[in-house]
């Protein structure tokens, strides 16, 4: 039975060990991509010690692609903006060929048909929460902004993630009206 | 060997689990007429309640170890927990890390060991609990969603690995409470090619694991989570038709239970799954009565070209057809003269009722009406059975079934708070009542059966 045990502990290990060493994998080998945020909803903002991130390039509408059912995985080409920022082209159900100035997001369809990519929470320590609260909402803005709005918006609240060569995302940190935010 | 002979041993020592189990059997056996009252008191008498008994001294200072260890236990941790915002992410992932390894080495360390085999049992459940919050703070301290993940799946595979380890059926059910939750995303979340594998993979590992420790709790959630899975994916591209897909697994539950019998895990497995086949061949019939009667869909019939009341109609002939043939004559003939049975009979003859009779009637109060008797006559049939047979799973299943009944109905029809507050009252009073009563009974029979005799 110890042996068993033995052999069960290091499954576990092995486990959590993985999470983070995928995580660091991306991070250390990914490219730094800068993603715009968009509103969301203020009441579903802060969960606890995290906050609910929403891209632009999550929605799906934008696309002309259509067809994409809940639950299908799809691949969301961006290309770097002269801001920095990278815009989202196009979304494809398979790897799309990329040119020098692009990267890929891989993700699937959710409840609500928007493309969630696995960066969507960003968590925080408890004493920057209502920092991070004033900020967020100074830099969001709200969904019922206007265009010109959210353009003025967009150099004010970004996500710092790295991708790899698979499509694959780790958040690294958010930048809310000229702050990094790390943890 | 002839136990009423002379010249018996010594009474031996075992445990008061085992103990309690023996009664319940030879009281089975002094029903069935395999011995007599005489033989069964000897048998009983053979065996007593061992373990060394403690001084009041000895006693005392392990209460006050254990008060100790616990005080000292709570400051480490609210120590922490005050700190915890200030570690950083690697300090966290030490100190939690190490913390583990060190409550899965006592534990396995006093589990294997000949005394305190219930603290390292205690201990390695903690353990497993802790490495649930490891996987959480790994995830949290590299910002990765949930969502359609795999986290509680991860957690139950994890869990389940050291079940198998260490035999535990604790730690095994544990796993099962992970597994659900991961499924239920998957219902949520749908994704990857085939998110019903989320119900299909824990259903097998517990069924195996279950009838391998004879638990019938284990084997329950099994099934369960095995007709969540076929039902879910009967359900996916006909939404509305869920009561008869129900319904169609509620029959596969039966045949299943019927040729398990003939098995040697029918013992652990039958019982459940006859239950689980029972109810919820009663819930699909009740509901699939009300979309009749309150939102007239054709009962059980072809709807958009759905195959589920055809396999409805296919199962309940192969159950009926499995019934004759594997169940003996003898045991055929005595479920045949159970009133229980035919209470359920009746009552399923209720619900069709109030379906045929929506075409003629439009008072769709009566029909809810008889519908409600039908689903109470199931209800009332498994109390009955407790009753008859002496089980009190019977009996707690039934009742709280019929509670569960009344207080349901109650949110769902506008009714005031009063009502639903002296429904609540009576409902706790009878249970309260009718609980009584039955331990009663039940203490009474046991003490006529199998007069107890001191040694």
């Amino acid at each position: 039975m110890l042996s068993a045990f033995v052999a069960a502990v290091a499954f576990q290990a092995a486990i959590v060990a993985y999470i983070p060493l995928q995580a660091s994998r991306i991070r250390t080998t990914g490219e730094e991509v800068l993603l715009p945020l968009m509103p969301n909803d203020p009441y579903d903002l802060l969960a606890g010690y995290s906050m609910t991130l929403r891209y632009e390039a999550s929605d799906l509408d934008r696309f002309r692609q259509t067809g994409f059912r809940r639950g299908d995985e799809l691949f969301v080409r961006l290309r770097k903006a002269p801001d920095g920022l990278y815009d989202a082209v196009s979304a494809s159900p398979a790897m799309p060929i990329l040119e020098s100035d692009e990267v890929v997001l891989k993700g699937r369809v959710d409840r609500f048909r928007n493309a969630e990519f696995g960066i969507e929470t960003f968590y925080f320590p408890e004493d920057v929460r209502e920092e991070i609260n004033d900020e967020a909402v100074r830099a969001l803005g709200s969904p019922t902004d206007t265009e010109a709005e959210r353009t003025r918006a967009r150099k004010q609240a970004y996500a710092e993630v790295r991708v790899d060569d698979r499509g694959r995302a780790s958040l690294t940190g958010i930048f809310l009206n000229g702050k990094a935010y790390r943890y | 060997m002839n136990i009423g002979s002379g010249g018996i041993d010594p009474p031996r020592e075992a445990s008061p689990k085992f103990i309690e189990s023996l009664n319940r059997e030879v009281k089975d056996w002094v029903r069935q007429g395999f011995i007599d009252a005489d033989q069964a008191s000897r048998i009983k008498a053979y065996y007593r309640s061992g373990g060394p008994q403690l001084s009041p001294s000895a006693m005392a200072m392990r209460l006050i170890m254990v008060l100790g260890g616990l005080m000292i236990g709570i400051g480490v941790i609210s120590f922490v927990a005050y700190n915890w915002q200030y570690f950083t992410f690697a300090t966290k992932a030490i100190l939690l890390n190490l913390t583990i390894l060190a409550v899965y080495a006592v534990g396995i360390h006093l589990f294997l060991g000949q005394r305190y085999q219930q603290l390292g049992h205690a201990l390695i459940f903690v353990g497993c609990i802790l490495f649930g919050a490891d996987l959480g703070l790994m995830s949290q301290g590299t910002n990765t969603g949930t969502g359609a993940s795999h986290g509680y799946g991860v957690w139950a595979a994890g869990v389940f690995a050291v079940a198998l380890a260490t035999q535990s059926l604790p730690i095994a059910a544990l796993s099962s409470f992970a597994a659900t939750v991961w499924a239920f995303q998957g219902v949520q979340e749908p994704a990857g090619t085939l998110p019903e594998l989320r119900f299909l993979l824990p259903a097998l590992a517990f069924l195996a694991f279950g009838a391998a420790h004879r638990s019938k709790p284990l084997a329950a959630f099994a099934a369960v989570s095995f007709g969540g899975g076929l039902g879910w994916h009967l359900v996916r591209p006909f939404p509305d038709h869920w009561p008869l897909a129900v319904i169609s697994v509620a029959f596969l539950y039966l045949v299943v239970a019927f040729a398990s019998l003939r098995t040697r895990f029918g013992a652990t497995v039958a019982e459940p799954l006859a239950g689980i086949g029972a109810t919820a061949l009663v819930v699909g019939s009740y509901v699939s009565t009300f979309h009749t009667v309150w939102e007239g869909k054709p009962p059980l019939a072809v709807q958009n070209d759905s195959p589920s009341p055809y396999v409805a109609y296919l199962l309940l002939v192969v159950a009926a057809l499995a019934a004759l043939l594997m169940a003996d004559r003898r045991r055929l003939l005595e479920w045949l003269r159970t009133p229980a049975l035919w209470i359920v009979v009746a009552g399923a003859g209720i619900l069709k009722l109030a379906t045929l009779l929506h075409s003629f009637v439009a008072d769709t109060v009566l029909l809810t009406t008889l519908a409600n008797l039908g689903a109470i006559a199931f209800g009332a049939a498994l109390v009955v059975d407790s009753i008859q047979r002496e089980r009190r799973e019977s009996f707690w299943a039934g009742s709280l079934f019929l509670g569960g009944l009344v207080l349901a109905r109650l949110f769902e029809y506008e009714s005031g708070l009063h009502i639903k507050a002296l429904a609540f009252i009576a409902c706790g009073v009878a249970l309260l009542v009718a609980g009584t009563l039955f331990e009663r009974s039940l203490n009474k029979k046991e003490d006529h059966h199998v007069p107890s005799v001191h040694a």
